[in-house]
């Protein structure tokens, strides 16, 4: 035992010797594989975060979400009635709670500092059980919290007892404003709880539970349905348990159940599902840059070879077994691929902010990524398996390369060639490289393309120069439509008045944001429709000025006006409508003057919508995504004085590029109308889609950053060999030469040496891309798995640089003196 | 202590076509013998060492030393066996140019199993032995070639083998320095080690006892 560790030592010793000779080896070598490892290092890191880590709670793989499954949405949410007869009627959760994300106007109480806006859920009582967490501090919700009539009461975040209340036990009993109403502090929950973005309050059920919004079956008010399944149950039981229920309900109510059933997603998938393509993806590209860097150093490996060689025949002669040799040449490669972790580990800690800085802002577990001990311990298994992997094979190779009289016969012949095998292994190894680097040069291109395409999708509206104010006013204090109005009138009024302010406007259901809300509805007049095939419209309540602010002209008809009186009972509603609903349900007629039920008001006697107006159809979530465009849901605009909402986007356009006044002026008309009113989120429209965009994002510019990596690692791997090449061949060129080769006609042979190197990289190359391609396709968007254009840059930006490579080591060539290559021999 | 019969050593050059290199070798070579190979150049010197050397596996026929049947034994006993009855001198003398003296002398008792401190004790004896200690830091390139072959004759022999291979140790050298190997040869071999040496020189092969002379892979006298 002692004598192997003596044994390692000497052979580290050996190998870290080699290393310092041979610098130039050692430096290419090492930045290649930092570049390789640290790519891995990095992709790993986020990959570990976001799909490997479990998540925080106890068990939880028995966590499974519930949506509703409709004719619609596949994955639609829960209402509120239908969750009740779950809860009564399931046996396959030990617990099933409802629960959804909302965020809350808070403040310490009326008058008291500034009110915020903090992100909270809102939960039947079982939630904080179901995931296995415990109050910190206090109590948890009880049944009694579940219906109406119980105090008002509420949780607060770990952190936001640590920040607001000095993490004092004393914050047990205290009263906060909560959206308009004073809540008592019952509990604090844990910070492991990460459901719905890291919320900072939990609010109960109670005073909602009796709502008529909550009790319409018809209504799916934004829940999902959390539950843990009771040992020994699986998914596919527990799916047949609710879907039965679903049925029992589609025959009890099937003007609103019809077609109606359970769909579930274990919470991991749910949480971690949509990032599972692309982190693959990106862990496709990173391993194809630490092959190309492999292949890199495993061809400098074979240049050495020859030098190699000898000491390897002399060794075995002297009596080394092939296993010490192998092991000597082990401990080399895989040193040297220790110190490129190392180096790759600081690349990536060096990167790793701006990585993070473009992954999902909403998404908690991306920007959990670390480097831990998981990371490092896959860094280090990668620099192992690279050690191996550019140590064993050429060790195998070399030391197979026949026998040691053979060896040590070439090795005493100086000015021998390398073998012929060993030639064509090399030129193998750069054809593998400039392969990877066509694939993920075409991937690259690919995920570009369909980036742009995402980007410049039409959006039907004019987005540069719009402000987003996120504002939700607390239906416990703006009880009626009146009081509601009343505020957003006047707000309006004040914020037109702001100077640099071009147009103001509210709406409900902002393009890009968060919100959705979808309306049933039945063109008057027609034939009634089954229920569960009910058309629905993508509803937006809005103020008459929103098509001025988001640069929509009417396409027909009239905008929203002064003639739109208020709504009261038993008076028609004015409703505009998109041009692809116009298309669709009144093709060859106009729609202006026609009627609409709608389906979803809670006014059982309402008369039908009348049409005033056309406008464009406009693109309102990112491009790919589940969504209108997918569903090809048509799209309704109701008037806001009609209908007046409690939670509202305010718009503001403006030709200023500096809004802070803006958003200034903004703040100060809210409180001067509202003191304890917060405003939520304030961002710009251009910022909000670019949001939308930042998986595609993170991807592109991941995957770009690989290409360009795999291309520069390509081509100093063609440099090298080209350059050896050249070395190797002095004396033939040097003959050539004084046979009377012409000095263009040495550069075109080593030029067309290289490039034909390239040129069958490149066919080799395209097949793997048109398979890449096909695996992106998920991926992609408005765009084909094989694209000329993306090939055609891959192509030409490999040519130009392998170009490059060459030309140096062919220019070289050209300077060769003849007298001076014969006199070497 | 060498015995061949019938050794044939042939390359292929193509389909049923042989280029034999060595032919009908029938030899024996006794415990404590200097012998010298000679011939001219091409005649098969080389490859008959090689073969002796365990360092080439393609040849016909029977080979034994020491009464053990080379011709029955697996590749990895023969790196045995080699490893512990022969040394091998070579004409270019191949040591390893990133190691020093010392270094170079100690390579063939790191694949045996020495001791580090058998092998400092072997390695400072050896040293001394051919009075090369003040050299013992210096790397190959900075030595003389003499200098260079006596480090590689003592490389050849510091795992005490019983059996010296000498592919024309004085080959690449002068005849003076030539002369220094030729009288360490003849010291170990009075002191019993079996050497076979290739030369071209009758001076070098005078210091020997018998020649053995190839032509074309055949021994064509003794
Ligand atoms: N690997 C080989 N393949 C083919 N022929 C070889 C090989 N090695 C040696 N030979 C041939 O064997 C013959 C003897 O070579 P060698 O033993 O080195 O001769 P010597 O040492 O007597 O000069 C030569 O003709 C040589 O060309
Ligand atoms: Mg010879």
């Amino acid at each position: 035992m002692i004598a192997e560790i003596s044994q390692m030592l000497d052979d580290i010793r050996y190998a870290v010797r080699q290393l310092v000779k041979h610098r130039s080896f050692t430096f290419i070598a090492v930045f290649a594989l930092s570049l390789g490892i640290g790519a891995n290092t990095a992709i790993f890191s986020v990959v570990n975060a976001v799909l490997l880590r479990p998540l925080p709670y106890p068990d939880p793989d028995k966590l499974i979400v519930l949506r509703e499954r409709s004719h619609i949405f596949d994955n639609g949410s829960v209402g509120y009635m239908n969750w009740l007869d779950w809860h009564a009627s399931q046996r396959s959760f030990s617990e099933l709670a409802l629960v959804r994300r909302e965020s809350f106007n808070f403040s310490l109480g009326s008058g008291l500092g500034s009110p915020e806006r903090v992100r909270g859920v809102r939960a039947s009582s079982g939630f904080l059980s179901v995931l296995g967490l415990k109050p910190k501090l206090g109590r948890d919700l009880s049944a009694v919290d579940d219906v109406a009539g119980a105090p008002n009461v509420t949780l607060i975040s770990e952190n936001l007892w640590r920040h607001d209340f000095g993490a004092s036990p004393s914050v047990l009993g205290r009263r906060v404003l909560i959206d308009g109403l004073q809540r008592e502090i019952i509990g604090v929950f844990p910070a492991q709880l990460q459901f719905g973005r890291n919320p900072d309050v939990l609010l109960p059920l109670s005073e909602i539970a009796k709502e008529p919004w909550m009790l319409k079956r018809d209504y799916h008010q934004g829940w999902a349905a959390l539950g843990r399944l009771k040992p020994g149950v699986t998914m596919s039981q527990a799916a047949s348990d609710l879907n039965a229920i679903a049925i029992d309900l589609e025959k009890k109510y099937p003007e609103s159940n019809a077609g109606r059933r359970v769909k579930m997603r274990p919470l991991f998938e749910t949480t971690v599902g949509d990032y599972r393509a692309s982190l693959n993806l990106l862990i496709g590209a990173v391993v194809c840059v630490l092959l190309i860097a492999c292949a890199n150093v495993a061809n400098l490996q074979f240049a050495r070879a020859l030098a190699r060689a000898r000491e390897i025949a002399v060794r075995s002669a002297l009596g080394a077994s092939r296993w010490s040799i192998a092991r000597q040449l082990l401990v080399e490669s895989t040193l040297l691929a220790f110190i490129g972790a190392v180096a790759g580990v600081l690349l990536t800690v060096w990167c790793m902010d701006a990585i993070l800085a473009l992954t999902p802002p909403n998404v908690p577990r991306f920007h959990q990524a670390t480097i831990d001990w998981h990371v490092l311990a896959f860094t280090t298994f990668a620099a192992v398996a690279t050690g191996v992997l550019v140590g064993v094979w050429p060790a195998w190779k070399i030391s197979h390369s026949g026998s040691i009289s053979v060896a040590l016969h070439e090795a005493g012949s100086r000015g021998s060639s390398d073998g012929l095998n060993r030639q064509r292994m090399r030129a193998g190894l750069v054809v593998m490289q400039a392969a990877l680097a066509i694939v993920l040069l075409a991937g690259a291109g690919l995920t570009l393309k369909s980036f742009w395409h995402a980007q410049n999708a039409p959006l039907g509206f004019e987005p540069h120069g719009v402000v987003n104010f996120t504002i939700s006013l607390p239906m416990a204090k703006y009880k009626t439509g009146e009081q509601r109005s009343a505020f957003w009138t006047q707000l309006l009024q004040r914020v037109q008045n702001i100077p640099g302010v071009d147009a103001a406007a509210i709406s409900s259901n902002s393009p890009f944001d968060d919100t959705e809300n979808d309306n049933f509805f039945h063109v008057t007049g027609t034939l009634p429709v089954p229920a569960d095939q009910r058309p629905t419209a993508e509803t937006s309540v809005v103020s008459p000025d929103y098509f001025r602010v988001m640069g929509m002209p009417i396409l027909r008809g009239r905008g929203f006006g002064p003639q739109d009186v208020p709504g009261e009972k038993g008076h028609s509603r004015s409703v505009i409508i998109d041009e692809s609903f116009a298309r669709k349900y009144f093709a060859g007629k106009d729609p202006i003057g026609q009627h609409i039920d709608d389906n979803d008001t809670l006014d059982e006697n309402a008369p039908p919508m009348t049409i005033v107006g056309v406008v464009p159809r406009t693109r309102n979530e990112a491009p790919g995504e589940l969504n209108v465009e997918a569903l090809h849901l048509v799209e309704e605009y109701l008037l806001a004085s009609q209908d007046p909402q409690p939670e509202s986007t305010l718009h503001v356009r403006t030709a200023l590029s500096d809004i802070a006044p803006i958003v200034a002026a903004v703040k100060r008309d809210v409180e001067s109308l509202d003191s304890d009113q917060p405003i939520g989120e304030i961002t710009t429209l251009d910022e909000a889609i670019a949001s939308s965009l930042a998986t595609r994002r993170l991807t592109m510019v991941l995957l770009g950053a690989f290409a360009v990596l795999a291309l520069v690692l390509a081509s100093v791997g063609l440099y090298g060999v080209m350059a050896l090449t050249v070395t190797q061949r002095t004396r033939e060129l040097g003959i050539r030469m004084a046979l009377g080769a012409e000095r263009t006609r040495i550069f075109k042979l080593v030029l067309g040496q290289g490039m034909s190197l390239m040129g069958i990289g490149i066919a080799i190359g395209l097949i793997g891309a048109v398979a890449a391609g096909r695996a992106l396709m998920s991926l992609l968007y408005n765009v084909g798995a094989v694209d000329a254009g993306a090939v055609l840059i891959a192509v030409f930006s490999l040519l130009a640089v392998a170009l490059i490579a060459c030309c140096v080591p062919a220019r070289r060539a050209t300077r060769v003196d003849p007298m001076v290559a014969l006199r070497t021999e | 202590m060498i015995k061949l019969r019938r050794l044939e050593r042939r390359y292929s050059l193509g389909k049923e076509k042989f280029f034999y290199v060595l032919r009908d070798i029938n030899l024996d070579i006794a415990e404590g013998e200097f012998v010298s190979v000679m011939g001219p150049s091409g005649a098969g010197k080389s490859t008959l060492l090689h073969i002796l050397g365990m360092h080439d596996h393609g040849w016909q026929g029977e080979y034994s030393l020491n009464d053990t049947a080379i011709h029955h034994l697996k590749p990895k006993e023969r790196a045995t066996l080699r490893n512990e009855q022969i040394g091998f001198v070579f004409q270019q003398y191949h040591l390893l140019d990133d190691l020093t003296v010392y270094e170079n002398l100690e390579i063939p008792l790191s694949y045996r199993h020495y001791s580090k401190s058998e092998r400092a004790a072997l390695v400072a004896d050896t040293l001394d032995r051919f009075q090369i200690v003040g050299k013992k830091d210096l790397y190959p390139r900075q030595l003389s070639g003499g200098q260079q072959q006596l480090v590689g004759v003592a490389r050849a022999i510091i795992a005490e083998p019983k059996l010296l291979l000498a592919d024309e140790p004085t080959g690449n050298l002068h005849s003076s320095q030539g002369e220094e190997i030729m009288e360490l040869f003849r010291k170990l071999n009075d002191e019993g080690m079996t050497i076979v040496q290739v030369t071209h020189s009758d001076k070098s092969a005078s210091y020997g006892k018998r020649v053995i002379q190839l032509r074309d892979g055949w021994i064509v006298n003794e």
